[in-house]
């Protein structure tokens, strides 16, 4: 996938809805597509800004904090069973067969 | 009314537990604001119930240990309570209970306070308007047909219309601020990392924070106190523990030595209504008249904010909405087994999000994939930096920053729907302290000719949210009388 | 077995092989999580019931986060270190996102330009060459849940999601599948050695998948690779990557191109086959985890864990060749497992609490476990822990080979019981009759009989001793059948000559 930064064509935004996992009817891709372009074009104003090269170049900022990761002690601790002894955890799941989640078949 | 006084009451025996949660439970039943998403009576009840047998035992409130004993109040809906149905707004979790239940609402629990419910919002936090709900829209609180902002649209009606008493909103790009200034409550935003994200439905990561949306100051203070510190749940948390960020917002400030700071780039080309603009001229002139110096700041990145937002938000949240896949939890659509493959399962299943959720993931998903990443996410993220570096050169001139929390007041419902683009535009002056991580908040200012709420922003560097909420505690004391219909008591 | 491969048509081609191998780490609890990585009530996590080793974090439940466990990072650093890896003091997590069934957060917390571990190397040997490997990079990552197919639909069990793995990853140096078994071998004796990796390769605890390519002799360009997934042990990776490489060569001579794609090993037809179905081109939309960011390594734990690193399998090697004087492959037999060589060493502990020393008994004892014990080692692919023998079967055998009240054959004899049964030495001795006959006051009879049997041999040896010298030979070997292989072959052999000699 290559484009010039700020374009958006139809064919792009089926590519990425489809690397989303989304379903996209040709209504909403024509829609998407176009208000998409308005934004990325929009954005296109930050390549105007100098970021710098090099060893100069900016370093970016992902957090807004700059902590080290705290760390964790290495102690087990399981999350537990409900009275019938099925997982906790797996009360909300949808499907479930075999104690495992169920999912259609996968080759 | 202020929470001392609830608690005063309580002690008085003029009011119990049961009678105020009965009161804001009927009060949230009876309203046709669509504020609600999911009313927790029976464990409210429950929990009113106990926190009298509490009070008999102890005679009084024991104020020091549970400092929110008895105080009802109602949490968006983006975050977890074990047992009670969280949605985030969106068809994808119309049915998800969780299994646990977030740091925020535990701690506000273990302060003694009753939940109400759950709060309508815009889907999965993303709007400015609560008109992306699933569930419908939310109805301004005192002007029906306006919109009450977003995307805590339901925290900051069901607080003015005292469908409870304060709420927790949560803030990536403005979304209490803006509720806030629209409704005419007060809203915070804490500096990033000082409440607890975990259980708190992730949308983007590293902008998203939790905070209080009250009729008072002071007690968004309470609130921010009895939340705030590290979490050991939650990485991206402070390392301090304890914040002491009441005592500090009830300090009369040093207005001879306080500087505020005036981004020009806020207010020259701002694009603000007259009304909006005078309402803060008024603020800022009010400021000088205690002592206080206003100085102009200048934050050159500001005309950025939007575009590193509208790239950082939506990669980070494209990501952390991929595990809403029907596997282990959630709604899942009868198509969606039915399907030929991995790949059409997850898109049927995935076909319950709303389309502002589809737009911001297709963008999001756009700009993190190969080819783009360099241009897109990696320079936002360096302008990002550059965003931040004017706040802290801005406050080696000054300590605080005001500006308007948005360029207008509320506007009607469906009246920017159809632009995306202008409603992230709206965005402007509240996504810069989400970029930097700073502290911000709103403080009712005023009013449109209309009576539409105006409120005033202030923002401070990171950690000073108890100097930020003394401004604002003394800015609101002494508006109190303009503002009135704002501060009127709970019912007795 | 020659790296280079020749065609009919005398091109030469030669493979170009690199290993990613992933290496579960023996910590208490997951990566992100507190659910417990290795034993749940006594069970390993993958044999207990599904899903009962979760939590909303590994289960990646809404508004989850993930909080890093120490030992990891500490784990990682000392596979860095036992691999002369830098450590990068300032490492970084990013997400790889995909969609799976069994990769519940629909991402993978994983290292990707920023990884805790660069440019090692370890040596290898094959046969008398040695070479250093390098290694690109090891980084920390979390493992995926498993897929249960079941024909018309397929099941998730997250019990595995989140335990924490490093990733090892070779350079495209390996240039056979021998070289790549030996590479193997040594990374596994490595991870085992500095006690990161419980080293228990049905569970899963260490995984290799093999990239492959091959190109014309001499050529700088590098052919497309294919990569080969999910390989279960040391033999079939190298099967494998035998098959693998001809597969490519005759694609190649055929005029075909070698398609960059996943295949799995069939060990039954002992073929590669392409898993094509489930290839499509992933666009891993890698950025740096805004809720982990920076992991942060000083100094002086990067100290602590250098300090605490145990001798290492090459320093061991080493050792065993130049002070107890073992040979190369003996000693590499010894230290391809921690366990065998802790074995070894207790072994030659005891030996010297009666009198051995370690020199004169690490020989003896390095015969008996490099043999037979390895080969039954590898077939049932056990550790010698969880086999019967223990080491005191071995320092009492050698005493009694050092005696020469046992010999060699019977040595073989009664460790083959002692395998089978674990029973004392001296119980299998004493019933098996296993003592050598060194006595010359029974032996002599013995020969004379032999003798006295044989008088054509006899003759012939006298008539021209030196000449004759083999039907020695002949009467010790009379002589062991008569004793029912008891007596002593080496006392045989003087005895025998002198009493031919004296007429």
């Amino acid at each position: 996938m290559s484009q010039a930064p700020g374009k958006i064509d139809e064919d792009l935004t089926r590519k990425v809805a489809e690397l989303a996992r989304l379903e996209v009817s040709d209504a909403e891709v024509k829609l998407f597509t176009s208000q998409l372009g308005d934004i990325l074009s929009y954005i296109t104003q930050l390549s105007e800004v100098d970021v710098g090269t090099g060893d100069r170049e900016i370093q970016p900022l992902i957090q807004p904090i700059e902590l080290s990761t705290p760390l964790r002690q290495d102690v087990a601790r399981a999350f537990g069973v409900d009275e019938q002894g099925n997982p906790r955890v797996m009360k909300s799941a949808p499907e479930v067969m075999d104690g495992g989640y169920q999912v259609p078949p996968v080759l | 009314m202020k929470i001392s006084e609830i608690h005063d009451a309580f002690d008085q025996k003029t009011l119990s537990v049961l009678q105020i949660t009965q009161q804001y439970l009927a009060a949230a039943q009876a309203s046709k604001h669509n504020a609600f998403l999911t009313i927790c009576d029976q464990r409210a009840l429950d929990q009113a119930r106990k926190a009298d047998q509490v009070l008999a035992r102890e005679g009084k409130v024991p104020r020091e240990k549970l400092p929110l004993f008895g105080i009802p109040l109602a949490i968006k809906d983006l975050l977890t309570i074990e047992g009670v149905r969280t949605t985030c707004a969106s068809k994808m979790l119309e049915n998800y209970v969780p299994p646990y239940t977030s740091t925020a609402v535990a701690r506000l629990e273990a302060a003694g306070a009753i939940t109400l419910g759950k709060l309508n919002m815009d889907e999965f936090a993303m709007g400015g308007s609560n008109e992306n709900s699933a569930f419908g829209p939310v109805e301004h609180p005192t002007h029906p047909g306006y919109v009450p902002g977003g995307s805590s649209g339901g925290s900051a009606t069901a607080v003015k219309a005292k469908l409870c008493f304060a709420s927790l909103g949560t803030d990536t790009g403005g979304s209490i601020r803006l509720p806030a200034s629209y409704c005419g409550v007060v809203g915070m935003k804490p500096t990033y990392g000082m409440i607890s994200r975990f259980g708190l439905v992730a949308f983007a990561s590293s902008l998203d924070q939790v905070g209080p949306m009250t009729e008072t100051v002071e007690d968004a203070a309470r609130l921010l106190e009895v939340m705030a510190g590290n979490d050991p749940l939650d990485s991206t948390t402070t390392p301090t523990k304890n914040f002491p960020i009441l005592s500090e917002a009830m300090k009369e400030p040093n207005w001879s030595g306080l500087r505020i700071g005036i981004p020009q780039e806020y207010t020259s080309k701002g694009g603000l209504t007259p009304e909006v603009d005078r309402a803060i001229q008024k603020s800022l002139k009010w400021f000088e008249a205690q002592g206080a110096k206003l100085v102009p700041v200048s934050l050159p990145h500001t005309k950025y904010a939007v575009s590193i937002y509208y790239i950082v938000a939506v990669s980070e949240a494209s990501s952390n909405l991929s595990r809403m896949d029907g596997v282990r939890f959630g709604v899942r659509n009868k198509d969606a087994d039915q399907a030929p493959n991995l790949a059409g399962f997850y898109k049927k299943v995935r076909s319950g999000f709303g389309p502002e959720v589809k737009r911001r993931i297709i963008l999001g998903t756009f700009a993190l994939s190969s080819g783009y990443y360099d241009a897109y996410y990696k320079r936002a993220c360096q302008v990002r930096r550059l965003v931040k570096n004017d706040f802290d050169q801005a406050f080696t001139q000054c300590d605080v920053i005001a500006a308007p929390v948005s360029q207008s007041t509320a506007f009607k419902r469906g009246e920017k729907l159809s632009d995306p683009l202008a409603m992230y535009l709206n965005d402007i002056f509240t996504i810069p302290a989400n970029l930097a991580g700073l502290p911000a908040l709103s403080v009712p200012c005023g009013a449109d000719s209309r009576g539409l709420s105006i409120g005033l922003q202030l923002m401070g560097p990171q950690y000073s949210d108890g100097k930020l909420l003394s401004v604002a505690r003394a800015f609101e004391v002494a508006h109190s009388a303009d503002t009135a219909t704002a501060q009127s008591g709970a019912r007795s | 077995m020659s790296h280079q491969h020749r065609l009919d048509t005398g091109a030469e081609f030669e493979a170009v092989i690199g290993l990613e191998v992933h290496c579960q780490l023996a910590t208490e609890s997951k990566i992100f999580c507190s659910c417990p990585a290795r034993r749940v009530e006594g069970k390993s996590v993958s044999e207990i019931a599904p899903n009962l080793n979760s939590c909303p974090i590994c289960a990646a439940h809404p508004g989850t986060l993930p909080v890093l466990n120490r030992k990891v990072v500490e784990y990682a650093i000392r596979a860095g270190l036992a691999t002369h890896c830098t450590i990068a003091k300032n490492n970084v997590f990013a997400r790889k996102n995909y969609f799976y069934p069994d990769l519940p957060k629909g991402y993978q917390i994983s290292q990707y330009d920023k990884p805790i571990c660069e440019n090692g190397f370890i040596e290898i040997s094959t046969g008398s060459v040695l070479r250093k490997i390098p290694i690109q990079r090891i980084h920390m990552e979390e493992d995926a849940g498993k897929s249960v197919h079941s024909g018309s639909y397929t099941t998730v069990n997250l019990n595995r999601a989140g335990v924490p793995l490093v990733e090892i990853v070779s350079g495209p140096d390996l240039r056979s599948a021998e070289e790549a078994g030996a590479y193997l071998r040594a990374l596994y004796a490595i991870v085992t050695y500095i006690g990161i990796c419980d080293g228990n390769l049905q569970e899963g605890n260490f995984r290799c998948d093999a990239n492959v390519s091959v190109m014309p002799k001499g050529s700088k360009v590098l052919g497309t690779r294919a990569e080969i997934k999910n390989v279960n042990s040391f033999k079939f990776v190298e099967k494998a990557i035998e098959y693998e490489i001809v597969r490519q060569i005759s694609v190649i001579q055929g005029g075909g191109k070698i398609v960059q794609e996943t295949r799995t090993y069939d060990a039954d037809q002992d073929i590669t086959i392409s898993m094509r179905s489930k290839e499509e081109a992933h666009d891993y939309r890698y950025f740096p985890d805004p809720d982990l960011v920076s992991v942060q390594i000083d100094d002086a734990w990067i100290e602590r864990v250098r300090k605490s690193l145990p001798e290492l399998p090459e320093q061991k090697k080493t050792r065993y060749v130049e002070e107890l004087g073992l040979s190369v492959y003996d000693a590499g037999v010894l230290t391809g497992s921690q366990t065998l060589a802790g074995f070894f060493e207790q072994v030659l502990e005891l030996l010297e609490k009666s009198g051995i020393a370690a020199k004169s008994g690490a020989k003896p004892v390095a015969n008996l476990l490099t043999g037979e014990v390895a080969r039954r080692l590898n077939e049932e692919a056990i550790e010698i822990t969880q086999s019967l023998l223990k080491p005191e079967h071995l320092s009492d055998a050698v005493q009694l080979l050092q005696s020469e009240a046992l010999s060699s054959t019977g040595a073989k004899q009664l460790l083959s019981i002692a395998w089978k049964t674990g029973e004392k030495v001296s119980v299998i001795v004493s019933r098996e009759g296993l003592t050598q006959v060194s006595d010359v006051s029974t032996l002599e009879p013995a020969i004379d009989q032999v003798i006295a049997a044989n008088p054509k041999q006899v003759g012939a040896f006298r008539a021209a001793p030196e000449e004759n010298a083999k039907l020695i030979g002949f009467f010790v070997g009379q002589v062991m059948k008569a004793t029912g292989g008891k007596a002593n072959p080496g006392m045989l052999q003087e005895l025998i000559k002198t009493r031919l000699l004296k007429g």
